[in-house]
């Protein structure tokens, strides 16, 4: 996948400009921002939710926006923030609906329809929850849920904003495995928006950090999370020191309570105004 | 892990085909109950009222050996113009209701009903409006069209009051066969749409960003599903009035008699017509007074949405 001079606005709001990134086929990648720095617009963009103000997004060098839906659908998948389950229904029927895009208008509900379904079941551990009702599941359980309804669509692209949201950091585990299995296995192309620095840089072949709305570095965890990166993105101070298990680099950020820690100008302001009033 | 994503599980695929095959059981199951009910409901409609017709006579009446002013001047065409008006506000209301994700969108609720459905699309298309906000603008339009009615109703003379509170509330009376005719238009162009676009509407119940990250064209789908319903409300609505909650309480009771997951247009049809149907028999003979239609309909309707206005306060839902 490409972007090529990606540019997207909400309204008069201009939230992406003059973007340009490759995305490596059969690859995860993990695109990582302060708040409002456009990462879920991006992933908008590229899952045709949003279309570019200017500039193009290319599958195989084919534009997107330009393909029949889905036709598309069949190709990329897309797990939303805070997808909704309507009421009441099973979590069998729920992965099936992931079949949609390979069927047309009076097609019928195939054997290998059923093959797909049992098989994402199976591949995110959730085969005994079948015949459950989806309100009726945990918070990690119903993420495997939404991922094994992305499989079930069996597309070549996943693209996941912020699947650990909401997540205890076990289940955020479980569930980052659980996509590095169907990317080794499948060979699926990943990409997804992480809030967690470190998890990005334990889970993701490539990091990709934007800053309000430009690209400020890509590259591998090791290039892309640095002291640098983080000042500039987060403006935050921190150490990188290297997992001892993984070999990623870790990061640690600063606080001005860590013991001989500079206090900052605006914890000074505070103690000046203070004395002004005692 | 991975080796289990290489083979499939074939054993568990059976499992879930017998899983959907209980369930496209239980939903011929309840179409074939609704179909008898209709049936048996009909049966009782064209032998019972002031005076009961044996069955026997009625049939051959139907079959043209016999003449019967009752029956097919006054009942047949009730029948048919309930069943047929019946199946209008069941699939408008279904489909409306599956569309915009809540069961209080029904189209007499929305106000579509009220006359306002070019009001709906114009703020669908044109506004962009969907859910809640499509729902309470809905509800405004509704009042607001409702208090005209009652201005109209006020200087109107008093020989043309009596047919046009005939109509506000929904009544077969004065039913006649020639009306029939638009109304099977309908349910074929209109209803025909809706069940092709059914796996559509369904998928849009994932929200909008799922929806189209399947490949559903929301925006097409959408206004297509929009008119349908608007073609069905309205056609069915100029022939017996707005024969009130048949819209709103159709699709509630076809979810909960096929089950969840399933498409409830079809048994939503059906529960539609039976309602009609069966709330015009239980208006014209079960009570000490003959009323309309419409107003058995609004008897039952009324507790049922009060219901659900209170449930959803307590889920902090609009």
């Amino acid at each position: 996948m490409q972007a090529a001079g990606l540019g997207a606005a909400y309204g008069e709001r201009t939230v992406l400009e003059g973007l340009d990134l490759e995305i490596p086929k059969g690859k995860i990648t993990a695109i990582v921002g302060a708040n409002a720095c456009g990462k879920s617009t991006l992933l908008r963009t590229f899952s045709r939710l949003l279309a570019p103000a200017r500039g193009q997004v290319l599958l195989d060098g084919a534009d997107i926006h330009r393909m029949p839906p889905k036709v598309l659908a069949q190709r990329l998948g897309l797990l939303p923030q805070q997808p909704v389950a309507p009421d009441g229904i099973t979590v069998a029927d729920l992965v099936g609906r992931g079949r949609h895009p390979h069927h047309g208008l009076f097609s019928r509900w195939t054997p290998a329809d059923d093959a797909a379904v049992a098989q994402a079941l199976a591949a995110t551990g959730t085969t005994d929850l079948a015949a459950r009702d989806i309100d009726a599941l945990s918070g990690g359980q119903r993420q495997r849920v939404w991922i094994a309804m992305a499989l079930a669509q069996q597309t070549e692209v996943l693209l996941l904003d912020e699947p650990t949201t909401f997540l205890d950091i076990a289940h955020q585990i479980e569930v980052l495995d659980l996509l590095v299995d169907l990317n080794r296995a499948r060979g699926t192309t990943i990409v997804m928006v992480l809030h967690d620095l470190n998890l990005a840089a334990r889970y993701a072949d490539r990091i990709v950090a934007l800053a309000d709305g430009r690209l400020h570095s890509a590259g591998t965890p090791a290039e892309v999370l640095t002291v640098d990166m983080v000042r500039a993105v987060f403006r935050l101070d921190c150490r990188i020191m290297a997992d001892p298990a993984s070999g990623r680099p870790m990061m640690l950020p600063h606080s001005r309570h860590d013991p001989g820690a500079q206090h900052t100008s605006l914890a000074r302001a505070d103690r000046a105004t203070l004395k002004d009033r005692t | 892990m991975s080796v289990v994503l290489l083979h499939p599980a074939r054993p568990l695929a059976c499992l879930l085909a017998d899983l959907r095959r209980r369930q496209v059981r239980r939903g011929r199951a309840v179409v074939a109950g609704l179909l008898a009910l209709l049936l048996a409901l009909a049966v009782l409609t064209l032998c019972v009222g002031q005076d009961v017709t044996p069955p026997g006579e009625v049939l051959r009446v139907l079959l043209g050996q016999a003449e019967s002013f009752t029956v097919t001047t006054l009942r047949g065409p009730r029948l048919v113009l309930g069943v047929l008006a019946g199946l209008c506000f069941g699939l408008g209301g279904a489909a409306c209701q599956v569309l915009l994700r809540n069961a209080l969108a029904s189209p007499d609720i929305i106000g579509i009903g009220a006359g306002s459905g070019a009001a709906a699309v114009f703020g669908i298309v044109v506004l962009g409006l969907s859910g809640g906000r499509l729902i309470l603008t809905g509800i405004g339009v509704a009042a607001m069209l409702g208090s005209v009615t009652a201005w109209l109703l006020l200087n109107a003379p008093a020989w043309s009051l009596q047919d046009a509170l005939r109509w506000l509330t929904g009544s077969l009376n004065g039913a006649q066969l020639d009306q029939a005719g638009p109304l099977v238009a309908a349910l074929a162009l209109c209803g025909g749409a809706l069940l092709a676009l059914s796996r559509d509407i369904a998928t849009l119940s994932l929200g909008d960003d799922k929806a189209s990250a399947l490949g559903v064209r929301l925006g097409r789908v959408r206004v297509a599903t929009i008119l349908c319903v608007v073609g069905l409300v309205a056609v069915a609505t100029a022939a017996v009035g707005s024969i009130a909650f048949v819209g709103f309480l159709s699709a509630p009771i076809a979810a909960r008699l096929a089950g969840p997951g399933r498409s409830p247009l079809i048994p939503a049809a059906l529960v539609g017509a039976v309602l009609v149907v069966g709330a015009d028999f239980a208006g014209q003979v079960l009570l000490p007074h003959r009323y309309p239609v419409g107003v058995v309909t609004g008897a039952l309707g009324a507790p049922f949405l009060l219901g659900l206005i209170v449930r959803m306060n307590r889920g902090g839902r609009t």
